[in-house]
């Protein structure tokens, strides 16, 4: 079954995209396919690498991350561990050297776990390092969702409705920590339900329905564009 | 006296069988059941080398390490495919494929007859035969398997076991290639398994396949999901409360079959009462 | 070809069991581990009624009944309130494994650990000759019986309104769980009817085997699995491909290597398909990732 045809766009580097359209487009689909979290058939190129055939991890390694639109934090992890494993160091840390480097490898570690807890610090939860992360509100679990990508060092991140369900105050929380990880040289594309979001935010759009792009533009050239209008009329 | 320091003796080679396990299970989310076959590795690496071939002790253990290191890393390629209910299916397929072996390859394991007359550990000429020497060799020995597995967990690596536990995808999304991670986990819990089956073919001076038959291994599941899953000091405590109230049933003349059915009890007690076990810190 | 129909009778016996244990799989989609300690149950009732002078097909159905009626128990008072509380299809088959070790030793101290047999009569019937080939009585009687009981099991899922739903559930669980169509009456009716067919398997297979403790789980679950995904979890027609298919494999097997490597070549059968064609051969679940 054909999820997605043909799309195809350009985003311009340290850019923040939304990606809207009625639900079923495709939207999450796109992200799992990117992601190889199923198979695909076709081609799928980030800056002319081929991104078809390679497995998840390797997908991170090439630069991208994502969040996920049900927070995926680790229930019975805390929020630190959580951090951690998101962390770039994380993989470096092989068994020769836990063993043959340990005294280098503490030091980094304690680093790194430094690191953690300022970007706790940031959002003003850095109490809740050595929570379980079960135990966190809906709220501060997207969060923290969103504090793992600045752990994560990569070009493009890829945010599966970062705002939904969330309270006006939290909303402007995360808006900032975009920003943030724009200003770092980051390139964002989100998925969005909240249309106020999307304008105030993106300097892009790209509108999907049934699995194909229909439009593509700035927000406000996109809304007058017919066939969005229709998509969103029948969902 | 020399009843008690016997019964330490067994619960020290069992906790290493059963941190040994909770690392595979318990903190990498592995379920396997097929634990008793690599204890049984390294007990016919140490019996048939040491009996046939007159090896030291202490040489026997690396063998047995690689066998069990060996066939652990090939397995683990078949099995990793499964999803979680499946790899308990194929965990238990591969268990009960080793103890046919152990029970048909006579040629090499003798079969049901068994290896008589596996020596005790000696060091030029010294002899851990005495009891309480042995029971140090032991201690040293599952000490050091704490140390080393408590050095992997709290590491980074650790943390990425464990993520691979919770949910595979997230920690490939995360950059990691959760397959080998397992693998890894995997192959030093066989490992460490053989050590134990070294030990317990010396103190018994005996082995045979009905050593580490299937319900061998879910005992051991039991012993760690009763101590606690993922904690080591509860991997110790499981094989210590298992093992002493075998001890005390069998002196309270409880037969054999009440004994299973206790443990069977408790085992769907804990399921529904305290999944992560007594000092456990996960839950499956 | 002798060893063919050898292989097709006992893979009769083994499709039944496999057919129960979909039944139930595709219903509860966790492995029920104790179905395989209840069929044997069936067995050891059969036994028993008969050694208090009843007939053999007049035990089995009994038997069964209430082999069933512990089957439909252990859904409603082990799993379903575990179920309830949303626990995982892993809980659940740690569950069915404390279960299973507890009935499997009630048998051994009830019946004794040394394997029971029976037969269905006291004389020994001669062999029947058949186109070349032999089959014993017992033969026969399992064929006849396994027959008997596929033709009204189909058309139990083909024609009755609760066969329909059944296989509704097993095509997707989730739709019908919204539409509430997979209620509890369901459930439970999976169980008994699941149970019923490996009871009656396996006082059957007793024939030829006997009945021992260890047969719960060794044989009887174990059967039922490897049929189950060599013909494809969750599917009537695979059960029954799958479990003609291990009969003759076996049967193959245990003429060339002997019969002590007979796990081996189950188990073996069990890894090449779960490495090469997890999904079975009728393409249902998905085992592998």
């Amino acid at each position: 079954m054909k999820i997605l045809n043909d799309l195809s766009f350009t985003i311009k580097e340290g850019s923040i995209t939304g990606l809207i359209g009625p639900n079923g487009a495709g939207k999450s689909s796109f992200f799992n396919a990117l992601f190889a979290l199923f198979p695909s058939t076709g081609s799928i190129k980030l800056e002319d690498i081929e991104l078809v055939g390679k497995t998840p991890n390797q997908v991170n390694h090439l630069g991208v991350c994502r969040t996920f639109q049900d927070s995926k934090l680790l229930p019975q992890m805390t929020v630190l561990e959580n951090l951690m494993l998101s962390s770039k160091y994380s993989e470096t840390v092989t068994l020769r050297r836990v063993f043959f480097d340990s005294k280098n490898l503490s030091e980094e570690q304690k680093n790194e776990q430094a690191q953690g807890i300022k970007l706790l610090r940031k959002v003003g939860l850095e109490k809740k390092a050595h929570i379980l992360a079960g135990d966190l509100s809906y709220g501060q679990s997207k969060l923290i969702e969103i504090l793992k990508l600045f752990m994560c060092d990569s070009k493009l991140i890829l945010l599966d409705e970062p705002f939904s369900g969330l309270f006006p105050e939290m909303i402007k929380v995360i808006t900032r920590l975009i920003y943030e990880l724009v200003e770092s040289g980051r390139t964002i594309i989100f998925v969005e339900h909240n249309m106020k979001l999307i304008s105030e935010i993106c300097d892009h759009v790209i509108v999907l329905d049934a699995g194909t792009k229909i439009a593509e533009g700035t927000f406000d050239h996109v809304r007058k564009i017919p066939a969005v209008i229709e998509a969103y009329l029948g969902d | 006296m020399d009843f008690i320091l016997q019964v330490l003796i067994i619960i020290g080679i069992h906790s290493i069988l059963t941190m040994s396990l909770n690392y595979v299970a318990g903190f990498t989310g592995l379920m396997s059941i097929n634990h008793a076959a690599f204890y049984g590795m390294g007990a016919y690496a140490t019996a048939i080398l040491s009996t046939q071939y007159d090896w030291n002790f202490f040489l026997t253990i690396p063998v047995g390490i690689v066998i069990a290191g060996i066939v652990a890393w090939l397995v683990s390629f078949p099995m990793l495919k499964m999803k979680e209910d499946s790899f308990v299916l194929v965990s238990l397929g591969f268990a009960i494929i080793m103890f046919n072996i152990m029970q048909n390859w006579t040629d090499l394991t003798k079969g049901p007859l068994g290896i008589k007359g596996v020596q005790a550990p000696m060091l030029g000429d010294f002899s851990f035969f005495a009891k309480p020497l042995f029971l140090v060799l032991v201690i040293v020995a599952a000490a050091l398997t704490y140390w080393f597995l408590n050095r992997i967990l709290k590491t980074p690596y650790g943390t990425i076991l464990k993520g691979a536990r919770e949910n595979e995808t997230v920690a490939r999304v995360n950059g990691h290639n959760v397959v080998s991670y397992q693998r890894s986990a995997f192959v030093v819990g066989a490992i460490f398994a053989a050590i134990a089956g070294a030990f317990i073919a010396s103190f018994i001076s005996f082995v045979n396949p009905k050593a580490f038959e299937l319900i061998i291994s879910v005992y051991l599941l039991i012993m760690i999901i009763l101590g606690g899953m993922a904690s080591l000091p509860g991997s110790i405590l499981g094989a210590f409360i298992m093992l002493t109230s075998l001890e005390v049933l069998r002196f309270a003349g409880v037969s054999a079959e009440w004994q299973q059915i206790l443990y069977g009890f408790i085992l769907i007690v804990i399921m529904f009462f305290r999944p992560q076990g007594i000092l456990g810190k996960y839950k499956i | 070809m002798q060893i063919l129909l050898n292989g097709i009778i006992v893979g009769g016996i083994y499709a039944l069991i496999a057919l129960g244990f979909n039944l139930i799989f595709s219903s509860t989609r966790f492995f029920h581990v104790l179905y395989g300690v209840l069929a044997l149950l069936g067995a050891y009732f059969t036994y028993t009624f008969m050694e208090y002078g009843w007939n053999f097909f007049a035990a089995i159905p009994v038997a069964a009944l209430l082999a069933s009626l512990l089957g439909v128990a252990s859904w409603q008072f082990l799993y379903k309130p575990l179920v309830d509380r949303k626990a995982s299809s892993l809980v659940l088959m740690v569950t069915s494994f404390g279960a299973l070790i507890v009935v499997q030793n009630l048998i051994a101290l009830i019946w004794k650990n040394n394997t029971k047999s029976i037969s269905i009569t006291d004389t020994i019937k001669p062999a029947y000759e058949f186109l070349g080939l032999n089959i014993t009585f017992n033969q026969l009687v399992i064929l006849a019986v396994s027959i008997v009981l596929m033709v009204l099991l189909e058309l139990f899922l083909k024609k009755t309104k609760y066969g329909l739903a059944i296989r509704a559930i097993g095509d997707n669980a989730e739709l019908t769980t919204v539409l509430g169509l997979h209620t509890n009456r369901i459930t439970l009716l999976v169980f008994f009817i699941g149970t019923f067919l490996s009871a009656v398997s396996a006082s059957l297979i007793a024939l030829e085997i006997g009945a021992r403790p260890t047969h719960g789980l060794h044989y009887f679950f174990l059967k039922a699995v490897i049929a189950s995904i060599i013909g494809g979890i969750g599917s009537m027609r695979g059960a029954l491909i799958g479990g003609l298919l291990l009969g003759v494999v076996e049967n193959i097997g245990i003429y060339y290597l002997g019969g002590s490597w007979q796990e081996v070549v189950a188990f073996s059968l069990l890894t090449l398909f779960l490495l090469f064609k997890p999904q079975g051969l009728v393409n249902q679940m998905q085992l592998a990732k």
